[in-house]
């Protein structure tokens, strides 16, 4: 009786397990997400700017790229001189605001995500290898990555672009390919300590192979610090590509970002203050969202908050 | 099982060194030694349980990781069922890890935390393909039950199960290959009493069972006491006693290992007055930077000249106990057994 | 030995602390009652989750959150301590009562040196000067058997080994003379040999300043060794509590029965321990009735039902256990006259 009664009735780990088995996952994180306050608000913000991107053919009332020069630098309609045609305004050759900052969230979250993806997965297997395998590699790689930091990545940036010229493909690849290091550094450092834990050496002892060691027990384990730090990414991501805009590198016209309005209006702040303003106001509320997104997902899948993951 | 010692050995250590570099700086010209191994020999026959025994920086446990090779041997040989596991390719040495495994202290973070029960037994088998499908799948229920999980539970996540029950699903995965050979390092250290000797119990029955050999490795002299045929008590990288359990227990012949015995608290107040306590004065030295001479003689109380400026030797004092030092105790006090 | 109709120093009336987490409400420490006389020592004796940490931080004050005090009294020297404000607890916290905890390393600042933290603590209580707080601080290192004081007054934390760190814990604890001593887990954390250093000295101080020590603890060795009365703790609750000397003779709850048994005795041979079936209950899983029936060996049906009260069985010794409803049982002999299970 002494070995075998781990499970004897009354320790009832069975009813303990009733309260996770049987409930959909997903509905199980939806309602974790709904216990935050700062989850919910991340991600109705974030769900949103998402649904009007895909959608922004549907939702904006007119075409962004149609001009009329009878109603250029219209205000806000609920300035004096605003109409209820242009809700937001219009531009300085007459464009409709609200429908350029609905276009302009396409590209801008284009640039965000897919930058993200690139920087991500090359941070991500570099940052693995250096930190299971040691050695030269990782000595090799820490030096690249220190030259990278070394350089200001805006200076960098500027080279790329200046030399292939900017459009959405060489943005995202030179974005992602600036960014990368931030992830290596992140995934080699949690490899390390990782590579430190028993079930590793434990995995090592069975005799399982690097590479099912590297996928199966390090990128899970890996996987929760990096999504954290992607979410984050995203919001800087945005913050450069409006400041590469600004300094005439980022996205060209006739693409609409919010980057690209943003550098544009800044002509006519004194006049009309509105064409800078609500592509500026686009980003920080879309970079607010990610982040308390970030936040909650940080919380969620940190490890030691284990008893309330699904 | 006792009289195995006539037998072949199964696991063969000689000469045994592990040193890790403790030299930084590109500049450092003067190398820098931790001695957490310092040339150990001994022997391990099949069926029997080891014991390796010593306080924090003894090197018990790198001597276990060695023997796996999870750590690379910097000196000696470990000849595993006839051949030397140190000179083996590591396609080589994948193989025999079947017939090698270990258990770990830890059981929070031996276990991954991102899978689930059913592949954490399976992994062993599916590594190297020894089931696959139906088979494997019986295979892992099989081991459930033998460490006493119920097989519903081959769903669940390591953090849904207590202490105890995760050692059991590290004990599972261990036995999958069906080893000859099992390192424990601090099985139940980190467990509570009572789950303690629920383990200590499913470790006694599995060897019965099949034919296992352990090492065991604890700092916790009961523990060891309870599960050994032969004990080795380790002190700064070196074996200083060797010897069966009863001879070890009842008459020691090391005074560190006198010590040792005599100040291990025992659950009976009446004996805490009347019992002639030593207590080993001073703090254990670091591994780093190792007294010369016999490397106990700071702490001993029978130490003389001799003992510091001369190293002595593992001598078989007596049949089958070993003990290394000049002067070994003749009457040492043991622990009373009754 | 001690006076039992003296007031005691502390008096620990139905002592319930709770954790608010997520997933409810976890009664960790749930109606304890205990008491410590001047200059006697006891232990809480239990396995992880009992409960005895939580009781011996409610006593200092320090339950953290989500943790919080839900009712009960804590009388030290008939002050009750649960109505104290945070400033009031201060002065007596490493003044009048003192607590040394399990891991010596992360309760030093790594940055101070050894010997400002203990003259920090003096000068702090006992305001006095610098120069004289120093001068005590070297004292109380050589109290604690550390030779060179002098010169480890300047040491700081990471320089010293595990004993040594635990010794200057010890020094800081006692610089102020307090009545009241907590150690938690104290040598949990160290070497064996280092082990029965520390436990030597806590005697030899507890005899020189009289001071009364309350001693968490798992390890019953430990507690054999060192102890006047122990109080055995099982799911937040105290099911047994006794004079050390009964207690471990003739144990009176099958749980505490069932915890000697299965620890591995130096000086006993034994095929097989025995070891006590299932694992502790969860809060959120609490047994009706006893808390301790699904793992007992002498379960009756009347234990599925009802929890048992914590009893009076003879002077000054309690247990929680329906067995000894009508009189003293002993636990071997009832053992015997059922059919061995093990």
């Amino acid at each position: 009786m002494s070995t075998n009664s781990a499970m004897e009735p009354g320790t009832s780990m069975e009813e303990q397990f009733e309260v996770s088995k049987g409930i959909n996952p997903w509905i199980r994180w939806f309602k974790l997400l709904l216990r935050s306050k700062t989850g919910t608000t991340g991600f109705i913000i974030v769900l949103t700017v998402c649904i009007t991107a895909i959608f922004a053919p549907q939702i904006a009332p007119y075409d962004p790229d149609a001009m009329n020069p009878a109603n250029m630098n219209a205000p806000p309609v609920w300035l004096e001189g605003g109409t209820s045609a242009h809700i937001l305004g219009t531009d300085s050759l007459g464009r409709d605001m609200l429908s350029r900052v609905i276009y302009g969230s396409q590209v801008s979250l284009l640039i965000g995500v897919f930058s993200v993806i690139v920087a991500g997965s090359i941070g991500l297997v570099l940052g693995i290898l250096a930190g299971y395998y040691g050695r030269w590699i990782d000595n090799l790689l820490m030096r690249v990555v220190d030259a990278f930091l070394a350089v200001p990545n805006i200076l960098l940036l500027l080279v790329i672009l200046g030399i292939f010229g900017s459009n959405l493909i060489t943005l995202i690849l030179v974005l992602g390919v600036t960014n990368w290091v931030i992830y290596a550094r992140l995934v080699r450092g949690e490899v390390l300590t990782l590579k430190e834990r028993d079930f590793i050496r434990a995995a090592r002892s069975i005799g399982t192979n690097d590479r099912t060691i590297m996928f199966k027990h390090i990128l899970p384990n890996v996987f929760s610090s990096f999504i954290v730090i992607s979410t984050l990414s995203v919001a800087t991501t945005l913050i450069i590509e409006a400041s590469l805009s600004f300094l005439g590198l980022g996205i060209q016209p006739p693409t609409i970002s919010w980057g690209y309005m943003l550098s544009t209006g800044r002509d006519y702040l004194a006049t009309s203050w509105w064409l800078a303003t609500f592509p500026g106001l686009a980003i920080t509320i879309t970079v607010l969202g990610i982040i308390f997104l970030g936040d909650w997902l940080r919380d969620v899948l940190d490890p030691r908050s284990q008893g309330r993951r699904p | 099982m006792k009289n195995s010692i006539e037998n072949q050995p199964l696991l063969e250590i000689k000469g045994l060194k592990k040193y890790f570099d403790l030299s930084s700086g590109l500049f450092n010209k003067e190398k820098k030694f931790l001695k957490a191994v310092d040339g150990i020999s001994l022997e391990v026959y099949p069926g029997e349980t080891l014991g390796i025994v010593g306080e924090s920086g003894c090197g018990k446990s790198t001597t276990g990781n060695v023997i796996l090779r999870l750590l690379e041997a910097t000196e000696g040989q470990i000849i595993f069922d006839g051949k030397d596991l140190s000179k083996l390719s590591k396609k080589e040495m994948r193989e025999k890890r079947k017939d090698i495994q270990m258990i770990f202290q830890d059981p929070f973070s031996s276990l991954n935390p991102r899978m689930k029960v059913f592949d954490i037994i399976a992994e062993p088998l599916r590594s190297h393909k020894v089931a696959a499908g139906k088979e494997l799948k019986n295979r892992v229920y099989e081991l459930m039950e033998v460490v006493g999980i119920s097989k519903s539970f081959a769903n669940r996540y390591p953090h849904e199960f207590s202490g105890g029950q995760r050692q059991r699903i590290g004990i599972a995965r261990a036995l999958a290959l069906k080893p000859k050979l099992i390192v424990c390092d601090e099985p139940v250290s980190a467990l509570d009493v009572s789950i303690q000797s629920q383990i200590l119990n499913l470790l006694s029955k599995l060897q019965k069972e099949f034919q296992l050999t352990y090492i065991f490795i604890a700092h916790g002299l009961p523990a060891i006491k309870h599960i050994s045929d032969r004990v080795a008590v380790m002190y700064l990288g070196k074996i200083v006693e060797l010897a069966t359990k009863d001879q070890l227990f009842d008459s020691p012949m090391h005074p560190y290992t006198e010590g040792l015995l005599s100040s291990v608290p025992v659950p009976d107040p009446q004996i805490r007055d009347s019992k002639e306590r030593i207590i080993l004065e001073g703090d254990l030295p670091s591994p780093a930077n190792p007294p010369l001479g016999c490397r106990f003689h700071t702490r001993c109380a029978y130490a003389d000249d001799k003992c510091k400026t001369e190293e002595p030797q593992l001598v078989e004092e007596r049949d089958g106990h070993f003990v290394m030092c000049h002067y070994p105790l003749l009457q040492g006090k043991g622990v009373l057994v009754n | 030995m001690i006076q039992e109709q003296e007031k005691p120093l502390l008096d620990v009336r139905n002592l319930k602390t709770y954790f608010h987490t997520e997933n409810g409400v976890v009664p960790s420490v749930d109606g304890v009652s205990f008491h410590i006389n001047k200059g006697e020592v006891i232990a809480i004796v239990g396995e992880s989750g009992c409960g005895k940490s939580v009781t011996s931080y409610s006593v200092m004050g320090l339950v953290g959150q989500p943790g919080k005090i839900e009712g009960g009294e804590i009388l030290f020297e008939e002050k009750d301590l649960t109505k104290l404000s945070n400033g009031q607890m201060r002065t007596l916290r490493g003044n009048e009562i003192s607590m040394i905890f399990q891991e010596p390393l992360t309760s030093l600042n790594p940055l101070f040196t050894v010997g400002f933290q203990i003259s920090e603590v003096i000068m702090l209580h006992e305001k006095v000067s610098k120069k004289i707080a120093k001068q005590k601080t070297v004292e109380m290192i050589n109290k604690v058997g550390i030779p060179n004081a002098s010169k480890i007054y300047y040491s700081f934390p990471h320089q010293l080994s595990g004993g040594m760190r635990q010794r200057i814990m010890i020094a800081i604890a006692l610089a102020c003379n307090p009545k009241l001593l907590i150690a938690d887990e104290p040598t949990t954390a160290l070497d064996v040999t280092i082990q029965a250093q520390i436990l030597q000295l806590m005697k030899d101080l507890r005899q020189e300043l009289d001071t009364s020590i309350l001693l968490i603890t798992h390890d019953l060795g430990v507690v054999a060794e060192m102890v006047d009365r122990v109080i055995v703790m099982y799911a937040g609750q105290v099911v047994e509590e006794g004079n050390v000397f009964k207690l471990f003779e003739n144990p009176k709850h099958p749980y505490t029965k069932g915890l000697m048994d299965s620890t591995p005795k130096i000086h006993e041979r034994k095929e097989e321990l025995y070891s006590i079936k299932g694992t502790v209950p969860t809060p959120m899983n609490m047994p009706t009735g006893c808390r301790f029936y699904p793992r007992c060996e002498f379960a009756m049906e009347k234990c599925k039902e009802k929890a048992p009260e914590l009893l009076e069985v003879k002077q000054g010794y309690h247990v929680r256990c329906w067995l000894h409803e009508e009189g003293e049982v002993n636990l071997d002999e009832e053992f015997n006259r059922k059919p061995a299970t093990t």
